[in-house]
């Protein structure tokens, strides 16, 4: 696919290196000359110079063989103009918005835009995720926080409670290590073990996958 | 445009536009509300202006509901930034159904984002240019 990302500075390069990676082809508009010329050299992709709200920026950006663009810039306003331009004037198909202010996602989806998303929205989701998270234990990053071991307790609300380990959707190449029960500790060799309320366990991940395994034994207060 | 019924009128921006507007307006006995960001801005309105302000961004539905957008007849969108004046008329006119909105839009290239929607666009600098084509050439140009 051929995607146009406009504005943005870590987003936009974190962004180009996942896309690239993908296999797709990235052209990138910014009001920073350095910074266009420096994502150019380092991705290998085109870097156009200017305000990408301005139509004559995004048609020399070549907005008119773009399948996506991706509007990153700090105002609201501006990633409004480029998405509506890109579709009203390059009949750009896909149009993908960042907003600061969380009410702008109903707003911009009903004035045309394809996709919203807030970044407010979602670090104070984060945030959130982080600060309730009440039953985990013990959290220790291994080789260079490339591995994990972190010991939960299963709550009423988890969705592992109740399930046997073969049945817990597991990412690949985790592992279940200990189910501690009361004072018993029952070692886990095989799949058939039932995960109980109040049950604490050991789990051994990468990195990686530690947000979905959170997201097994998760449960908001 | 041009009934008298139509009494409420928003003005967003108080800037030489805005502000001369809502002035004008007021005298002729509509509801004006006007919005800036900055409290000194309202410094530029007439001594006889006789609507209310308030100070804030105007792009922000909160503060636009709070200033009863809704029951609004008129809407000016007159800040000194052309996106800003978009998505405030957008809203008004999209979300809100303000029957008459009017944005102030510097750049001609960027009225396409409002066409379809109806809101009126002023372009200074196409009217600049008609002035100049008149005056000089003394022809009228087309839109």
């Amino acid at each position: 696919m051929n995607i146009l990302i406009v504005g943005g500075h870590a987003k936009a390069n974190f962004l180009t290196k996942s896309l690239k990676e993908s296999g797709h082809n990235v052209t990138i508009i910014n009001k920073d000359k350095e910074w266009c010329k420096i994502m150019a050299h380092s991705h290998g992709i085109v870097g156009v110079y200017g305000d990408g709200t301005k139509p004559f920026v995004l048609k020399d950006a070549g907005a008119i063989e773009m399948d996506t663009v991706i509007a990153l810039c700090n105002k609201d306003s501006a990633n409004l103009v480029i998405c509506e331009v890109a579709k009203k004037q390059f009949k750009v198909k896909n149009t993908f918005a960042v907003v600061n202010d969380p009410k702008n996602i109903r707003i911009f989806k009903k004035l045309g835009v394809d996709k919203v998303i807030s970044s407010t929205e979602i670090l104070s989701d984060m945030i959130e995720f982080e600060a309730v998270i009440d039953n985990l234990i013990n959290y220790l990053p291994m080789e260079n926080e490339k591995i994990i071991l972190s010991e939960f307790e299963v709550d009423a609300r988890s969705q592992v409670a109740d399930k046997r380990i073969k049945d817990i959707d597991l990412p690949p190449e985790s592992l279940i290590a200990y189910i501690i029960r009361g004072d018993e500790m029952v070692i886990c060799a095989e799949g058939n073990c039932e995960l109980k309320i109040s049950d604490k366990v050991i789990v051994l991940s990468r990195s990686k996958d530690f947000a979905k395994i959170t997201s097994l034994f998760f449960w908001r207060k | 445009m041009g009934n008298n019924k139509k009494n409420n009128v928003i003005v967003i921006g108080c800037g030489r536009l805005g502000s001369t507007i809502a002035g004008n307006l007021s005298e002729k006995n509509k509801n004006l509300m006007i919005v800036d960001m900055d409290q000194s801005s309202f410094r530029k309105l007439s001594a006889s202006y006789g609507g209310l302000t308030k100070e804030g961004d105007g792009t922000d539905i909160d503060l636009l509901e709070s200033i009863n957008i809704a029951d609004a007849d008129i809407l000016i969108a007159s800040t000194d930034e052309d996106d800003v004046n978009i998505l405030i008329s957008q809203i008004a006119k999209v979300i809100y159904k303000v029957p008459d909105v009017i944005a102030r839009i510097y750049d001609t290239s960027k009225a396409i984002t409002c066409e379809d929607f109806g809101i009126h666009v002023i372009s200074p600098t196409a009217l600049s240019i008609k002035a100049f084509q008149k005056m000089i050439f003394n022809e009228e140009v087309e839109d």
